[in-house]
């Protein structure tokens, strides 16, 4: 059974300290301590991170001190962010450097991926990239977790995943396997939904239709509410 | 015709720059006309914070005031969208990746199903072609085509009306780039 002397928090989200990357990685490291797994914990924040090189190297020692990483991440444009990957590049620098090459072997890296669409799938290429950087800069990949139906966590408004009740029930339940697995060091690759796998078969098909038209009204109505046409077409043009 | 040109190098010495070049020489030759944005030197670009005022306060505007404003217009007003980057972890630079997430209200926060997935809705009757372009110094075949099957899935969300993945090596020389890269505008059929 594993038993880390030191984990690693790297929050991913260009929202920072107020997302779903905080709340689903808060949990799985509480979980770990609940477990007894680990005996001590840091939290980085990235936005804040990226600033400086100052602070950039500061996340380096914290990893050079750590045995397990989790990176807490969400999707945009199909693929990692902005903010995430700055400091991905400057690990992968630093890697490279004489000297540096042995750095982060037997590191165990585990992200979590969130995405605002309900399909986890839609993280694959993701987790591929993460799967990539590690295997480039030496880590040890320690599986990974995709949740999709990100935006129904609360994380952006504060809330951690115990005060979504009910609705995150599943994504609480995966992460408490993960941290089970962890433990063991059986290391897998999974995928979470707020919504069971229902949700996306044909016969299923009217009631989706009917959650996006819902969800679609909801932005109309948010937009009409602050003064503005949510279908506006602002550089078109003529 | 116009081509804006996203630069998403790290310094004037990558192999970017070099394709820069060529790629507005080539595209003058085919009467097209390209503008490149270098964005390591836009001072001021800040970064998306997935606020979503885009969508429901400012549609279709990003809220944070900055150039990312000006550089939207241009794309969803060009014909044809060239992002060029250093080959990264299978994907972007994080210099071109800034810009990108500013294109998030070039959409629309509506949803729907397409092919089984849910995709946001056009916001623009007419978006630009995409050619991305990967600059590389490894022969990595699997991160070249993890970049494939990232503007592959990049197009879904996009409505590009066509869309190339194309990689160059450190190793081709200037002639045989500038070949591909003839052919290439040939084949997507942008000469006007």
């Amino acid at each position: 059974m594993n038993n880390f002397k030191k984990v690693l928090l790297l929050i991913g989200s260009p929202r920072g300290i107020r997302s779903n990357s905080t709340s689903v990685g808060n949990y799985l490291v509480d979980t770990l301590k609940k477990n007894g797994t680990i005996d001590e914990t840091e939290t980085i924040v990235l936005t804040r991170t990226i600033r400086s090189d100052v602070k950039m190297e500061e996340m380096i020692a914290s990893i050079k001190k750590s045995d397990l990483i989790i990176l807490a991440s969400p999707i945009y444009d199909d693929t990692v962010s902005y903010v995430t990957l700055k400091a991905l590049e400057y690990i992968a620098e630093h890697q490279k450097k004489p000297g540096n090459e042995n750095k982060f072997n037997e590191k165990l890296l585990f992200p979590i991926a969130n995405s605002g669409f309900p399909e986890p799938e839609q993280m694959e290429m993701l987790i591929a990239l993460f799967h990539f950087f590690a295997t480039k800069t030496g880590f040890r990949w320690a599986g990974s977790l995709s949740v999709g139906s990100g935006q129904g966590l609360g994380g952006d408004k504060g809330k951690t995943l115990e005060e979504g009740g009910k609705m995150v029930k599943s994504v609480m339940e995966a992460l408490e396997k993960v941290a089970d697995s962890l433990a063991e060091g059986e290391f897998s690759d999974e995928t979470v939904g707020l919504f069971p796998d229902l949700f996306f078969k044909w016969y299923f098909r009217p009631m989706t239709k009917l959650f996006v038209w819902i969800g679609n009204k909801s932005w109309k109505k948010e937009a009409k509410s602050n003064g503005g046409n949510v279908k506006a077409k602002p550089y078109a043009k003529g | 015709m116009s081509v804006t040109i996203l630069n998403g190098s790290r310094n004037d010495l990558e192999q970017t720059m070099v394709v820069n070049k060529i790629l507005e020489q080539e595209f003058e030759n085919a009467g097209l006309k390209p503008e490149s944005i270098i964005l390591r030197n836009i001072e001021d670009l800040k970064h998306c914070v997935g606020c979503f005022r885009c969508w429901d306060e400012t549609p279709g505007i990003c809220i944070i005031p900055g150039p990312h404003r000006e550089i939207n217009r241009k794309i969803i007003n060009s014909d044809l969208l060239v992002y060029l980057t250093p080959l990264t972890f299978g994907g972007y630079s994080s210099e071109i990746k800034k810009m990108i997430e500013f294109q998030l209200g070039l959409l629309l926060p509506d949803m729907t199903l397409s092919s089984g997935e849910t995709h946001h809705k056009k916001r623009y009757k007419k978006y630009p072609s995409v050619l991305a372009i990967a600059t590389t110094e490894n022969q990595d075949e699997e991160e070249e085509r993890m970049f494939k099957n990232l503007i592959d899935r990049h197009a879904l969300n996009w409505y590009p009306p066509e869309h190339r993945a194309v990689i160059i090596h450190a190793k081709e020389n200037e002639k045989s780039i500038q070949d591909r890269l003839k052919r290439i505008i040939e084949e997507m059929e942008l000469r006007k």
